[in-house]
């Protein structure tokens, strides 16, 4: 396979979001399906520490456009993180996507899909696609294996890097494996 | 597009224009800059009207775009002297069932104007498409007064998946409004234009392409987009020869050189450095491509090397037409064809 998506873990993907808000976010974090709850739990943690003030939501919107619409549009979190897509079809994401006036608001949706169903969002939702800009994960099932310890050394050195502290650099770069 | 756009709308009453082009292409844009200069006019009333934000447009059906450029300028003129319009226009409210799913906006503006106060429904049979015309150009008049030109801009109608539906929208909504004097810019779908059949095009008096902006070509075009970025951060944050970098990145797709350059923010960030650098540019590329080629098919990949071998595109089924919709093929005037050039070397990589 050539050209995998970047991959990361909870952590990363929280520090690199908290740098893109509160403008309107969207990205998507590929996971096996077995793993789509744990995944869920991992980035709701992790973006509830590091993305000031961002309370998270947590919906899945299983039963096609018409819910994934209304749980965008009706979220009262300015995080929200989107499961149960895994079934929706290209007749769904067009109509996604034909609906994106009502999916513009200014926060961050994070949708946590398999590759599957990412074919078919790539496919069909061609507008909501390019909201995304790159900002496209693997999850890196590696960088959640941590000791309690590990991770909070881990999260320490990225808030450092997200305070702009420049001792902290070469780990920045480790960061990206 | 903007000036030429409003000085064609503006040139001829009743006229229709179609503005159409590729995802992120700034065709919302440039309507919207349009729309506001030509407002500025003394006697022009132009408006604008994004279908969506009222309504899904999987659900609109014939009569609905009517009803709310009808709405747009009843809510200007009030009902006094003219009841007889108003009440045409609760019956195709009535007819088409509305209001739609929600009521916001504009939609609120439909619902007030002409159903909470307005004038019984007449009594007999829904009104036709061709009864409509003059009770719209009795409500133009009541506006006339005011503003003698007036200019609609549709937007959102190039999401219509049915190209059927458009042309029926075409033939039956804009025609009235067409008819009753009022002129009207709409977005269209890229389907409709680039399908067997663009009998579609000759019911417009104007058709304005918006092509992406061939920056390898265009040195004008490239400073534009240059200039977007020198407005969202200075050159101290962004040095100019990193914009530049980002526009080639994005191919001239306006919608992506922000994308790109928010990526680029966000690497410097992760890095902890204030300024952006070339490599920061070259790795938000690298990202956006890597996502933008995902879910490639091998054949996709052999239409792709075709591109890159000849700049053309031969669009023979729904494959090439899928290429364009996503971006992963740019048209520029010419028309010339090109990959977008976040993927261009992922495809190197692979032929290698």
């Amino acid at each position: 396979m050539i050209a995998p998506l970047t991959a990361a873990g909870s952590a990363e993907i929280a520090v690199r979001l908290r740098s893109r808000l509160p403008a309107r976010t969207w990205c998507v974090v590929l996971a096996p399906v077995a793993q789509a709850d744990g995944v869920t739990v991992e980035l709701h943690r992790a973006i509830e520490a590091y993305v000031d003030g961002a309370g998270v939501e947590v919906s899945n919107v299983a039963g096609g456009g018409d819910a994934f619409c209304d749980a965008v549009r009706t979220a009262t979190e300015p995080a929200l993180i989107l499961g149960g897509v895994e079934d929706d079809t290209d007749a769904d994401w067009m109509v996604i996507d034909r609906r994106r006036s009502e999916l513009g608001r200014a926060v961050l949706v994070l949708l946590v899909m398999s590759e599957a169903a990412f074919e078919r969002m790539t496919r069909s939702a061609p507008n909501l696609m390019s909201w995304l800009g790159g900002l496209v994960w693997r999850w890196d099932m590696h960088a959640e294996d941590l000791t309690e310890e590990e991770r909070n050394m881990h999260l320490e050195v990225l808030d450092l890097i997200v305070h702009g502290l420049r001792p902290m650099r070469p780990k920045a770069r480790s960061l990206r494996g | 597009m903007a000036a030429e756009l409003a000085a064609r709308a503006a040139l001829r009453k009743g006229a229709l224009h179609l503005v159409w082009g590729g995802v992120g292409s700034g065709k919302t844009t440039e309507m919207l800059v349009a729309c506001e200069s030509l407002h500025r006019e003394e006697d022009t009333w132009a408006t604008y009207i994004d279908v969506s934000e009222h309504m899904d447009i999987g659900k609109l059906r014939p009569g609905s775009v009517l009803l709310l450029v009808a709405s747009a300028i009843a809510s200007e003129v009030g009902n006094g002297g003219n009841k007889a319009a108003f009440s045409k226009f609760v019956g195709l409210a009535d007819a088409i069932g509305w209001p739609p799913r929600r009521r916001d906006s504009l939609g609120e503006s439909v619902w007030k104007v002409f159903i909470t106060p307005g004038p019984a429904k007449e009594s007999g049979p829904p009104p036709q498409m061709v009864d409509l015309v003059e009770p719209l150009r009795s409500l133009s008049a009541a506006l006339a007064s005011r503003a003698e030109h007036q200019i609609v801009f549709v937007d959102s109608l190039d999401r219509l998946s049915d190209p059927s539906l458009f042309e029926d929208l075409v033939r039956q909504d804009l025609s009235v409004i067409q008819s009753a004097g009022i002129s009207a810019v709409i977005t269209g779908p890229i389907r409709s234009m680039y399908g067997s059949d663009r009998s579609i095009a000759d019911l417009f008096q104007g058709l304005h392409y918006q092509p992406y902006i061939d920056v390898r070509n265009d040195a004008d075009g490239a400073t534009f987009l240059e200039h977007v970025l020198e407005t969202r951060l200075p050159g101290t944050v962004l040095p100019p020869d990193v914009r530049k970098s980002l526009v080639q990145w994005s191919g001239g797709v306006p919608r992506d050189v922000v994308q790109l350059a928010q990526a680029a923010c966000e690497e410097a960030y992760l890095a902890g450095r204030d300024v952006l650098s070339s490599a920061d540019a070259e790795r938000a590329g690298e990202r956006f491509g890597r996502s933008l080629f995902f879910g490639l098919s091998d054949e996709d990949l052999g239409v792709l090397h075709e591109v890159i071998r000849t700049g053309k595109l031969v669009r023979r089924t729904e494959r090439e037409l899928s290429l364009l919709l996503s971006r992963r093929v740019l048209e520029y005037p010419g028309p010339r064809y090109s990959v977008h050039p976040t993927i261009a070397p992922l495809l190197k990589a692979l032929a290698a």
